[in-house]
């Protein structure tokens, strides 16, 4: 078992193969105790970290389907396969479950995934924040996300004169 | 009355006051008065209380009274303006109350040379109509000013850039949201003298723009909490002396780009909450940061500038160059070179190698844009359109999939050395220089091919004909015109006619077998073929009227064109898609190894 200590000093144990879903931790445990503290990582996040990590790490030690089996050969093996799809579609459907999440958690669970060197949930995350962004206008995103435009008028103009093709037939 | 004031040389002081029961005796009167009343030039102090006229009395407007230093005018109840001030070569101190002006600009400013050369306090008191303070045009303003002082001036939106090189006291009170300012850095001398800003919070972030590169400052009357929720500070250089700084992450993802802050680098909990004391130390205050006096809403400032990067990944050319007018950040991450590799298609180094005429790029961005023009390759023989037109952009064209056009030269035409069965011509709007123009055949033939490995894998491709029909075009209208394609063991044989139905019914039925093009040409549907692994040899397109041997004339060729065949986007595709961004992925790699430095730098201590 490995014990996670988030920022605001929670314990989690896991088992190594959920633990090992991190590549940061999987390096660190090499040559370390096995308490390893996370102190950017706070208890909220940590535990969604933590049930994404014991969902993919059950399914990738145990095939459901024979289609699922490549893909849990290739993360188990010590190479890195980056954007695998998600092949099952029972984990793919559990994953779209996941990620209904506002956009401040989903920043949150990105930032640790990131950071704990996750990449399919980094992937995951990022995928649905790009399809809540995809056909929207810059008001909407500034409005969804709270950005504040810092273009003055006559720069934005500029922009988007530069950028025509991109707003027509839409 | 004949007060002969501007014989009186040694008055030094002035003080008009009108009272409030005189005032109501019409404004004709007063500004008869007052116009009578032109002082002497050596005067050196005016004030000018609860005056009635309409205007600044005209001797103080035509900028005579050269020696004043000090000029004070206080409810002045119908001035809409000030009068032009910036002559006077002394005046030091302006102070206005109670003014219904709205907006002070270009005739305050005048057109001396040097605005206001000597002024140094300003003060605009309970303007409670006062909107804005204009930029003068490029002239420096107030170049001496050292203390400057706004208060209960509500309707207040917009000022200046101040000039702060000698500005000692900066005060703003009770007046209204001037946030909307842009933030326009400063060079840090520019501050060696502030010593006190007094603000409260409607103008927070136009002052925290100031503070930036403040060496030494003492705020007070500043509500705390309220920083937080300041988005776009930029604060960088050195702030050594505030007492006490609560910032939220918004804040300091920009902070932390400057150079004050001492290493190691924080992680993004932890700056949540950073509280500065006293000489630039830093403590973390994690007990603070919980997530209860969080905003509620946070956006993307927080992220790592590689995971932004990475999810507009995700979208498409079209979207992030639409987004990049969201903010600066999205604009910045829409540059970055990273990003629209990933749109490019893997083997572009060799493409590009391939090339006729050299393609200049400055950047990734850049080559992306001159990929979706056509390209001439081996010796123009050939054209690649990498990426599709922009103008009809969508998902499809995204994925980078390329398209050929292959020259008439390069095909085998019968008869086409002959010239008078086939001349060569040059035609505006076309791809290649020369079209193959016919002159008079009976067994009219074309046939060429292209490497398949050349072409995007696992793609549909469809085959056309690019040409048009000269007016005096005959016997190109047979039905018995073939056109064929053929890949490895698979082919497709189908029935074609040069020459546009003019029956128009069909053509909502099914896809039209011809279209004008944007570019005037025609093109005609040939046949489609699957292309698997891109290692079945050449593709074979062939065009044959070879059955009814008469006489024809009037084509002219300019090339096969083969490209991806158009249909709505499947899972095929998405999963091609996926399989591009696994460029991206890879490149950020290296982006993820920073994670692990933050790791180990975190656990050192």
């Amino acid at each position: 078992m490995i014990k996670l200590v988030s920022g605001d000093g929670a314990e989690f144990e896991v088992e190594e193969e959920v633990a090992f879903q991190s590549k940061i931790i999987k390096d660190i445990v090499a040559d370390a105790d096995d308490v390893i503290p996370l102190p950017t990582v706070s208890s909220k996040v940590l535990i969604q970290v933590i049930e994404y990590c014991r969902k993919h790490a059950a399914v990738n030690s145990f095939p459901l389907s024979p289609s699922s089996s490549a893909a849990a050969a290739a993360s188990s093996s010590s190479s890195i396969s980056y954007s695998k799809p998600v092949s099952d579609p029972a984990l793919r459907a559990w994953d779209n479950e996941f990620v209904k999440l506002n956009n401040s958690s989903l920043f949150d669970i990105v930032i640790a995934a990131n950071y704990l060197d996750i990449e399919e949930l980094v992937d995951l995350v990022l995928e649905t924040v790009a399809d809540r962004i995809k056909g929207k206008q810059a008001q909407e995103i500034r409005r969804q996300f709270n950005i504040e435009n810092d273009f003055t008028p006559e720069e934005e103009e500029a922009l988007r004169r530069e950028n025509s093709w991109a707003f027509q037939n839409n | 009355m004949e007060a002969k004031l501007n014989d009186k040389e040694y008055i030094d002081h002035l003080v008009f006051n009108y009272t409030i029961d005189r005032r109501s005796q019409g404004d004709i009167d007063q500004k008869d008065i007052m116009e009578g009343l032109e002082p002497h030039y050596n005067l050196k102090s005016l004030t000018i209380l609860h005056y009635g006229g309409l205007n600044s009395p005209c001797w103080l407007e035509k900028n005579y009274l050269t020696n004043l230093k000090s000029i004070h005018f206080n409810w002045c109840a119908r001035w809409e303006d000030l009068p032009p001030l910036d002559h006077l070569p002394f005046l030091m101190d302006i102070s206005t109350w109670k003014l219904p002006v709205r907006r002070i600009g270009a005739k305050f400013y005048g057109d001396a040379d040097q605005v206001f050369p000597s002024l140094q306090e300003l003060t605009f008191h309970t303007l409670n109509e006062w909107e804005e303070l204009s930029e003068s045009d490029s002239r420096p303003i107030f170049p001496c000013l050292t203390k400057m002082r706004i208060e209960n001036c509500l309707k207040l939106r917009r000022i200046p850039v101040l000039p702060l090189i000698s500005m000692k006291q900066l005060d703003i009170w009770n007046s209204g949201d001037i946030g909307n300012m842009p933030v326009q850095p400063y060079a840090e001398q520019e501050f060696r003298s502030l010593r006190t800003v007094s603000i409260d919070d409607h103008v927070l972030k136009y002052v925290w723009a100031i503070l930036g590169r403040a060496p030494c400052i003492q705020i007070d009357g500043l509500d705390w909490p309220l920083i937080s929720n300041i988005p776009g500070i930029r604060i960088d250089g050195e702030i050594t002396s505030i007492t006490e700084v609560a910032l939220d992450c918004k804040a300091l993802s920009v902070l932390f780009s400057g150079s004050f802050l001492p290493s190691p680098p924080l992680s993004y909990d932890q700056r949540k909450q950073v509280v500065i004391v006293d000489r630039s130390v830093v403590q973390l205050n994690q007990a603070m940061a919980t997530e209860k006096r969080e905003p509620s809403t946070r956006g993307f400032s927080k992220l790592p500038e590689e995971c932004v990067t990475y999810m507009l990944s995700f979208t498409s050319p079209r979207d992030i160059c639409r987004l990049s007018l969201v903010s600066k950040s999205f604009l910045a991450a829409a540059q970055i070179d990273l990003l629209w590799e990933s749109f490019l298609p893997p083997d572009v180094a060799e493409i590009l190698s391939r090339a006729t005429h050299p393609v200049d790029y400055s950047s990734r961005k850049e080559l992306y844009f001159r990929l979706c023009q056509p390209l001439l390759v081996d010796e123009g023989k050939l054209v690649v359109d990498l990426l599709f037109n922009v103008q009809s952009f969508h998902l499809e064209k995204s994925t980078g999939k390329k398209t050929y056009m292959i020259s008439p030269e390069t095909m085998y035409i019968p008869w086409i050395p002959h010239p008078q069965h086939w001349t060569w011509i040059s035609l505006p709007h076309s791809r290649f220089s020369k079209q193959a123009e016919l002159v008079s055949v009976c067994w009219l033939e074309i046939v060429s091919s292209i490497d398949s490995r050349l072409l995007s894998q696992k793609t549909m491709y469809t085959a056309y004909m690019i040409y048009k029909l000269n007016p005096d075009s005959y016997g190109l209208d047979s039905n018995s015109q073939k056109a064929s394609i053929k890949l490895g063991a698979h082919s497709q044989e189908n029935r074609v006619s040069l020459e546009p139905d003019d029956e128009e019914d069909e053509e909502e039925e099914e896809e039209k077998q011809i279209q004008l093009r944007e570019d005037g040409w025609l093109e005609m549907v040939l046949g489609e073929i699957y292309n698997d692994q891109g290692d079945e040899g050449d593709i074979e397109i062939k065009f044959l009227d070879t059955e009814e041997l008469h006489w024809k004339k009037g084509l002219v060729f300019a090339g096969f064109e083969i490209r991806p065949t158009k249909k709505k986007v499947d899972a095929k595709l998405l999963r091609s898609l996926r399989i591009r961004h696994s460029h991206v992925v890879e490149a950020f790699a290296h982006c993820k190894c920073k994670a692990r430095c933050v790791y180990q730098s975190n656990s050192d201590f």
